[in-house]
């Protein structure tokens, strides 16, 4: 075949995908690099230019972009150490194949299907201050130390009580990935582990887990890039409260978007594509690494 | 935030708003509407003027935010229909869609230049930016013909340069409801007349176990519909109005005193500490249930108390304005609030003019229903029986009449650039992270 | 069978466990907890459809409607634009009109993001190019991206271009931040397949075309109902763009959902049963199609 020939197929192949993706993703992302060098106090007026202000502006009090990821990594942390354990555990008893595996599979992954309105006002009225069943137990069990403004409200347990269903309703979402993984691993191997007299906590860590190690890595990857653009749930929470103690990066940039600091939005905007795209590198990195040394 | 609903008065009383304007005030001659006899005659007049002699149908297109789950939805619907015999010749298509949904939508529209012939819009800093923009068509021969039914005074949210940009529908303001049942309780048979009066009350109140009052802390808004009530009662409507339309700065002792006087309060326990994330209809239906005495909100409220529990609330509540706080500075009729729902013509319109005449019409007939649906006040001098509304907006419509001047709501009186700002000092007020000094400190840098 | 003692040692000190019945006890109690907390929304959703408003915001919150309120689901099918007073099926803003535009513009979504990722990804792994892993990483950061950075810059040029308010403005941004996922996943499905059998094809003359349309195309038939459902769970509970780009004929669930809310008044039990029409046509589907849907996943992930 000529070479030229050739190079007009590979461009024929992937001119549906390229035009998606430039038209899309990348154009956007251009947009807001070059916005955010602007004012754009209004939509169609860039302003003055500013240069990297936007950016600096964002970490002085006025903004206080700085906590917003903090707030971010806090949650992407928390989806690491404890979502994905969680969801690696589910995923190792159901695939070690006990009854009724396919009942609870169904079931753990329905709440990825539910949106995030239910979800978030589910959670609300768990966290109620008044009738919330939260406050139902303590009352029930005498115990005291809830706050009276319910945890939701209590500036130093907002955080977490907002994160707690965000990781919760994605658990389901990573079992099945690694419940794929698990069962994909050949039978031959965990049979030949079992007569040789390895426990299922051996096979589990010795055997399942080093061959699901690509799956897990998929699975941080997006554990933690959805966590540092998690918005639906969050907003259903914040509602329309300002200065709330859990704000993310995403929360202000909708905030920011529409009340003409279209400068500062896109600032934020480029901050949170370089965060993501830093941990999708750094992360491949990290296991590239291991693959290497660590086995074999 | 959800902008609150504009507020009303109607009566045909004489009303001299000397406070409302946005961006540069016009005068506001008190046109005194105290006859109403011809409304129906210029509508009928309005309407042979704009057939136009071909018998082709117009298209309109219209957004608005009187969405399935809205109150006015059936205003709406009503009104749409009313006009399609006034207008035979038009056809509207109109869309709503949820308030927050709308602000994104209608901002990227404006930006492009999709906006529609008729859209919603919000009084003063909301339309103000669209306005200077050049997007909106101006109303002022059109609204010249509705002069006797659409006070001057009803306009001035909408009127920039001296030109009139939008039609209002029904205006709303905040107002203090009271549930008499839980006030026997603490002793007291009237609602509380002077802010001493409320102090006492609220303390006999805690002192019986009984939360004084309830405040949405997960809506901010909620949280203005008690600050600035308090600020206006403090420093008075004139300089009030100054600071929101930037003509004065924040950097005002008596506002951070007045900051001062409802954090007291707060720090006294008459807020539901519950309420510190709950919503706005959470703490509603608390009011409702009981749970506190006081309701502090928007007269759009009126219509759902007197429907809650079958009617059986409506016999325990009152409506009242927040008392005097520094009489030598503001007195009673001094409110919150004012007409912020409005409906404007894009200046991309092709058929503006007709687009115009029929905004005008449907903004009357939005405003007819909508009083009599309990949504809110009219900002249209009503030509109709309006005996059998609740008797609640009917009490607002009494304190409006009597009303002395209105600053319109802050999240809505101030740019869009300015509010932000405002609504995190004020949540931080309410969470008691700052104090009025760092109120007005805050303010006086974020705000120039 | 050199390790054999060392392993023989272990399986005396560990076999103790594998047969403790306390420990299987204990995990079937955790696998049953977590299986209630995540039950609990379905009661709690379907509860909520059928109370009033003052049971939802603050008299029963969780317990069973004291008052069962069908209306509220009578109500939610009588929404919808009116034309002189009355509704007329498929009436614009309508529950049915939302849903089939809902399934309309997820099934396209779907069909333009398989054709695209495939015909990439064909590119990609199949043919020798320079440059084809470079470009493989950068539609690999293309997962990261938010959604929301898009929504100004496209809204602009799709108003220049004419293509909003119709299908089109939504099927086209949900396809592309579908389209990096769909390609790693079907990277992962192709590069299964043998080699040799692109090579026999093209000593029997087929080009490039052909042996993507005779060859890879039938081979991938199981990784597009994995693809299919990746791209399904990403666009079918989008609300910004929807709500922002399209007009009401166009409106999709999630639009239809929050149009329910009021801006300052919210009728709760009308929200509640909503919710529970827009969300339980995709709960059973699922029921029914759950273990083809956890079997695609199953070879997806694995391949992925």
């Amino acid at each position: 075949m000529h070479r030229k020939n050739k190079n007009l197929t590979v461009f024929l192949f992937l001119l549906p995908a390229l035009a998606l993706f430039v038209g899309i993703l990348i154009y956007p992302i251009v947009a807001s690099v070059h916005h955010s060098l602007f004012e754009y106090r209004t939509f169609t007026d860039p302003g003055q230019y500013v240069g990297l202000q936007n950016y600096k502006d964002l970490f002085t009090p006025k903004y206080d972009f700085g906590r917003a990821v903090i707030n971010a990594l806090i949650l992407a942390a928390l989806s690491v150490f404890i979502q994905l354990p969680l969801s690696l555990g589910l995923a190792l008893m159901l695939g070690k194949g006990i009854k009724g595996e396919r009942f609870y599979l169904s079931v753990y992954f329905m709440p990825v299907l539910i949106s995030a309105v239910v979800i978030g006002m589910l959670w609300e009225k768990i966290y109620n201050p008044i009738y919330g069943l939260i406050t139902k137990a303590f009352e029930f069990f005498q115990w005291t130390g809830l706050p009276p403004e319910g945890l939701l409200g209590n500036k130093k347990t907002a955080l977490l009580a907002v994160f707690i269903p965000t990781i919760w309703q994605y658990v389901g979402y990573h079992m099945l990935l690694m419940y794929a993984g698990v069962k994909g691993v050949s039978p031959e191997l965990r049979e030949a582990a079992m007569l040789d007299g390895a426990t299922d906590g051996q096979i589990n860590r010795y055997v399942i887990i080093p061959c699901i190690k690509p799956i897990i890595k998929v699975s941080i990857i997006f554990a933690i890039t959805g966590s540092l653009k998690s918005y639906d749930l969050i907003k259903v929470f914040a509602k329309d409260a300002y200065n709330c103690s859990y704000k993310v990066p995403s929360l202000m940039l909708v905030r920011y978007a529409f009340h003409n600091a279209g400068g500062i939005a896109s600032a934020i905007a480029v901050i949170m594509i370089v965060m993501c795209f830093a941990f999708a590198i750094l992360i491949n990195w990290l296991f590239k690494e291991r693959n290497i040394y660590g086995r074999k | 935030m959800k902008i609150k609903r504009l507020a009303a008065i109607l009566l045909a009383g004489v009303m001299t708003l000397g406070l409302a304007a946005c961006g540069n005030e016009t005068p506001a001659s008190a046109s005194s509407t105290e006859t109403s006899v011809s409304a129906s005659s210029t509508e009928a007049s309005a309407s042979k003027e704009t057939e136009p002699a071909t018998e082709e149908k117009v298209k309109l297109t219209m957004w608005c935010i009187a969405t399935e789950g809205d109150s006015n939805r059936p205003a709406y619907e009503a009104a749409i229909e009313d006009l399609k015999t006034t207008f035979p010749n038009v056809e509207l298509e109109w869309e709503a869609i949820e308030n927050e949904a709308y602000k994104t939508k209608i901002a990227a529209a404006m930006a492009a230049n999709e906006v529609p012939d008729i859209f919603f819009t919000w009084s003063c800093a909301f339309l103000g930016d669209f306005v200077k923009e050049g997007k909106v068509y101006c109303l002022d021969d059109v609204l010249a013909k509705y002069s006797n039914e659409l006070p001057e005074s009803m306009l001035g949210n909408t009127t920039y340069d001296g030109k009139h940009y939008g039609v209002p529908t029904t205006m709303n303001i905040v107002a203090l409801f009271a549930n008499m049942d839980l006030l026997a309780e603490a002793g007291w048979d009237h609602v509380p007349e002077t802010y001493d009066d409320l102090i006492a009350c609220c303390d006999a109140l805690v002192a019986k176990g009984i939360i004084p009052f309830g405040c949405a802390g997960g809506e901010t808004w909620c949280v203005t519909e008690y600050l600035e009530p308090v600020i206006q009662k403090s420093i008075g409507s004139d300089a009030l109005n100054d600071i929101f339309l930037g003509r004065a700065s924040y950097d005002n002792p008596d506002v951070a005193k007045a900051v001062d006087t409802l954090q007291e309060m707060i720090t006294k326990g008459y807020f539901d500490p519950a309420a510190t994330s709950l919503s706005n209809d959470d703490v509603k239906q608390n009011f409702i249930d009981g749970r506190t005495a006081f309701y502090q909100n928007g007269t759009w409220n009126c219509a759902d108390f007197a429907k809650a529990n079958d009617g059986e609330f409506l016999s325990k509540v009152k409506v009242t304005e927040f008392p005097v706080i520094d009489s030598s500075k503001s007195k009673l009729g001094q409110l919150i609030g004012g007409p912020s729902d409005t409906l404007a013509v894009s200046a991309s319109s092709p058929n503006a003019e007709l687009a115009a005449q029929y905004a005008a019409e449907l903004g009357k007939a939005i405003c007819h229903h909508g009083y009599l649906l309990g949504c809110g006040l009219p900002a249209w001098t009503p030509d109709y029986d309006a005996s059998d509304i609740n008797p609640l907006t009917q009490k607002v419509a009494e304190i409006c009449a009597n009303a002395d001047s209105y600053v319109l709501f802050g999240d809505t009186a101030q740019s869009a650039v300015d509010k932000d700002p405002y609504l995190e000092a004020v949540a931080k007020v309410f969470g008691k992270e700052i104090d009025g000094a760092g109120f007005i400190e805050e303010l006086k840098n974020a705000i120039r | 069978m050199a390790g054999n003692n060392s392993f023989a040692y272990n399986s005396e000190l560990y076999s103790v466990k594998r047969t403790n019945k306390f420990v299987k006890g204990l995990i079937y109690a955790g696998l049953i907890i977590w299986l209630l907390i995540d039950l609990f929304p379905l009661y709690y959703l379907f509860t909520f459809s059928l109370k009033s408003s003052a049971e939802i915001t603050g008299t029963n919150v969780i317990g069973l409607p004291k008052e069962w309120m069908w209306s509220n689901y009578s109500r939610v099918f009588g929404l919808g634009k009116k034309v002189s007073g009355k509704r007329l099926f498929f009436a614009n803003g309508g529950l049915e009109k939302c849903f089939s535009n809902s399934v309309l513009v997820a099934a396209a979504t779907i069909v333009i993001c398989l054709v695209a990722a495939l015909m990439a990804t064909y590119a990609i792994t199949r043919i020798a190019w320079k440059g084809s892993k470079t470009l493989n990483s950068i539609f690999m950061l293309g997962i990261t991206i938010p959604m929301h950075v898009a929504l100004y810059p496209i809204y602009a040029s799709f108003s220049k271009m004419g293509v909003l308010k119709s299908y089109s403005a939504l099927i086209i941004p949900y396809a592309a931040f579908s389209l990096s996922m769909a390609i790693m996943v079907c990277t992962g499905f192709m590069n299964d397949i043998p080699k040799e059998l692109d090579e026999s094809a093209c000593i029997d003359g087929c080009g490039l075309w052909g042996t993507f349309f005779y060859i890879i195309v039938p081979l991938m038939k199981p990784a597009l109902a994995t693809m299919g459902i990746y791209i399904f769970l990403q666009c079918w509970n989008e609300f910004m763009f929807a709500s922002v780009f399209a007009d009401e004929a166009h409106y999709t669930l999630p639009v239809f959902v929050s149009n329910l809310k009021g801006s300052n008044i919210t009728d709760w039990g009308l929200v509640g049963a909503g919710l529970l029409l827009a969300t339980f046509p995709m709960l059973i589907v699922y029921v029914f199609m759950s273990r083809r849907i956890q079997e695609s996943f199953m070879v997806g992930a694995v391949k992925g």
